[in-house]
């Protein structure tokens, strides 16, 4: 939605400041693009809002799309938790790095001030500091014996749904309805004779009859164990986590990864490499000091591919980074771990992917080389076809083989003009009576005719050697331009390189400054609106102006939702920031006063303090 | 909706809420019989409809959903602006407190000195 400069809450019939409870979204809003995920999500949901018009006496319809809706919100919340999570974990970082004294002494500060104020638990681990999470799961139980008993009749011979109804069931309060609903269901099931049981597995007929015996609360438990076997699916058992870590430990292990000798960069290729293993490496550097630590990342199987895309990114990137290290000693420092300087580079980078671009820029120097060899040939080859205009008569050709070629031509022509010219004289020339003048004109014939076949053999010289002369030209011209190309590929390729490792240095480490910056672009979008309260409306209570924003100016609400928060987790006057019922401000002009001088504040604030 | 700032400042993580809790949250304001606690006794509750009550019904719940989907998105737009302005709040905090040590630290050093002279 685009802040018109004469905006009002009472237009667009929300508000800023709500207690609870989500609203619509304006009409005329832009459609969000969707991810592939939510655009799957959404085919399906709407394939099962069509079947839902025919299909309203089936009520798993209607379940299933309702399912499908509590996954969705289920998934995104979890994004959010964690990060607000991650926000906390970083401002924590940015205040343990502002502290004196040892790490633990520091983290011990971090961990009073966090835990004084409700935050999770902070534990220094490698050198950063890391939270317990924040919001922990709801409290699983412990199946009783009987209720294990009975899924494993239930379900022995598909140990999928045998893991889903467990995973289900562990959910449910003791004594709850629901438990009881599912107890029901067990029981039901379980009173089926064994190949009835397995009918109703494998066959959808069997199933859907059994399902119209059962009473609509267990009909729901159904929808429940269905989506729940769906998630079971996509996630990883624990027997495939433990081979993915045992895997990668191995591979240490193989690769003889040594922790305190390893550089920096080592470090990070060899993170990248478990990243592509699987595994998860959030925790950064301690996994590699204590690979027992080591976790495979659980998630759903597009986060688990997203993760290893990650690795493989990193690991090509660090891999390019180490070899320009290593080819450039004099321009760049050399990645070696002190002590160990005249060695050869890391053993991990060798047969690292990107390597034959890299082998292409070791010959850089080379390529340059080449193409001057190649311009000078060319420089060369035209002072023979044109001729040297410096040279000293005598010493070199003045004319070169274009000129020498033309001159020889304009000869030959000049000759046979006058060979053509004495021809038609002759014919006017009685033999008899005028012999001497005859054979003079037909000596003068044949001298031109022998002048003109000396000439023949020159010029054809002159012209072979001009058309190798131009060929080998064309050539070299072509060699210099492929070099040309080769080496602007190699430019291009090394500002790319550096703009993702920019990039990825900021996603990955997400530095305080990056927080400012956002807030530095949302006040700017804002710069310069001017806050008009008007308490006096009668339909709405106050009414928020802002003025003197370009019409060209698009700012979301949200981008505003969040720069009001930001001022007003600032400070200022914090009473001004409570409403009065859900639509009143207590202190409109309160508000005002610190809405505008917060925005100053923040506006104005040093930005390195926390770098 | 706000993350209100905890005792010491920074700001609390709001608490975190199941898929039921936010669907049912939404859905309320829109359609009650499609609450989570209200499916189990929708079959009973219209057993006798006839084609056409079922059809209409069903014209209902889409529309409900189609509803609910507008401000499920419009909630998770809301979500998302709170975590920004988490994430802004949690580093100020942590800025005024480092800020605040060290102006502390300044003082004493200062109170040191002028003692000492």
């Amino acid at each position: 939605m685009i802040f018109h400069p004469s905006f009002t809450i009472a237009r667009e019939h929300r508000l800023l400041f709500e207690k609870a409870g989500p609203s619509p979204a304006p009409e005329g809003a832009p459609a969000p693009e969707l991810t592939p995920e939510r655009q799957k999500a959404k085919e399906v949901a709407d394939a099962l809002k069509e079947k839902l018009r025919g299909e309203l006496k089936n009520p798993n319809v209607i379940r299933e799309l309702i399912a499908l809706k509590f996954d969705e919100a289920e998934t995104d919340e979890k994004k959010f938790q964690e990060t607000y999570h991650s926000a906390l974990e970083k401002a924590a970082n940015a205040y343990f790095k502002t502290l004196e004294g040892t790490e633990e002494e520091k983290a011990q500060k971090v961990n009073e001030l966090f835990q004084s104020a409700g935050a999770p638990d902070v534990r220094l681990e490698g050198g950063a500091l890391q939270m317990a999470p924040s919001s922990p799961e709801k409290k699983e139980r412990v199946l009783t014996p009987e209720e294990q008993a009975m899924i494993d009749t239930a379900f022995s011979t598909h140990p999928q749904l045998k893991a889903a109804a467990e995973r289900l069931m562990i959910t449910l309060k003791p004594g709850s309805p629901e438990l009881e609903t599912a107890r029901g269901f067990f029981e039901a099931f379980n009173g089926k004779k064994p190949e009835q049981k397995k009918a109703i597995l494998t066959d959808n007929h069997a199933f859907q009859q059994f399902l119209g015996e059962l009473p609509a609360d267990q009909k729901e438990f159904v929808s429940k164990l269905r989506v729940a076997m769906q998630e079971t699916g996509k996630e990883l058992s624990d027997e495939e986590m433990q081979d993915t870590v045992e895997k990668a430990q191995n591979f240490l292990k193989e690769k003889k990864f040594d922790y305190a000798t390893a550089t920096d960069i080592q470090k990070n290729l060899m993170l990248a490499q478990l990243q592509m293993f699987g595994i998860d490496v959030s925790g950064g550097e301690a996994i590699l000091k204590d690979p027992s630590k080591l976790q495979a990342l659980n998630g759903s199987p597009m986060e688990r591919g997203f993760n290893k895309i990650l690795g493989m990114i990193s690991y090509i990137l660090l891999s390019i980074q180490q070899m320009k290290e290593r080819i450039k000693p004099s321009e760049k420092k050399p990645d070696a771990p002190a002590g160990d300087k005249g060695k050869k580079g890391p053993e991990a980078a060798s047969g690292a992917p990107g390597e034959p671009e890299l082998k292409k820029q070791v010959k850089e120097k080379d390529m340059q080389q080449v193409r001057m060899e190649r311009q000078n040939e060319i420089d060369q080859n035209n002072k023979l076809l044109d001729g040297d205009p410096s040279a000293a008569a005598g010493r070199k050709e003045k004319l070169g083989l274009r000129g020498r070629e033309v001159a020889l031509k304009t000869k030959d022509a000049r000759l046979q003009a006058k060979s053509e010219q004495l021809q038609t004289q002759l014919k006017t020339i009685n033999k008899e009576s005028s012999p001497a003048d005859y054979a003079a004109k037909e000596r003068e014939i044949s001298d031109n005719e022998a002048e003109r076949k000396k000439i023949a053999p020159e010029l054809d010289e002159i012209q072979k050697q001009k058309t190798v002369i131009e060929a080998r030209n064309a050539q070299l011209t072509t060699e210099i331009k492929s070099l040309e190309d080769i080496q602007k590929r190699t430019e291009a390729l090394r500002q790319k390189i550096t703009d993702t490792q920019i990039e990825m240095k900021g996603a990955l480490a997400t530095p305080p400054i990056a927080e400012r910056a956002e807030a530095k672009a949302i006040l700017a979008a804002l710069n310069g609106f001017k806050i008009t309260l008007n308490p006096a409306q009668a339909d709405e209570h106050f009414t928020v102006e802002l003025q003197g924003i370009p019409d060209s100016a698009t700012i979301d609400r949200a981008k505003f939702a969040a720069a009001v928060e930001a001022v007003r987790t600032v400070g200022g006057d914090s009473t001004a920031w409570e409403l009065e019922g859900e639509r009143t401000l207590k202190k409109p002009e309160a508000f005002s006063t610190a809405l505008r001088q917060t925005l100053e504040k923040l506006k104005t604030k040093p930005e390195t303090r926390v770098d | 909706m706000p993350n209100p700032p905890s005792s010491a400042g920074i700001p609390a993580i709001p608490a975190k809420r199941t898929g039921r809790e936010i669907y049912d949250s939404i859905m309320r304001e829109i359609e009650p019989e499609l609450l989570s606690t209200e499916l189990p006794n929708l079959d009973e509750m219209y057993k006798d409809d006839t084609p056409a009550q079922a059809k209409e019904r069903a014209e209902r719940y889409i529309r409900a959903m189609e509803e609910y989907e507008k401000r499920y998105a419009q909630y998770r737009q809301d979500q998302e602006a709170h975590t920004r302005a988490f994430k802004l709040g949690a580093i100020h905090f942590v800025e005024q407190k480092a800020a605040g040590d060290e102006q502390a630290k300044m003082q004493s050093l200062e109170s040191a000195l002028g003692g000492s002279l």
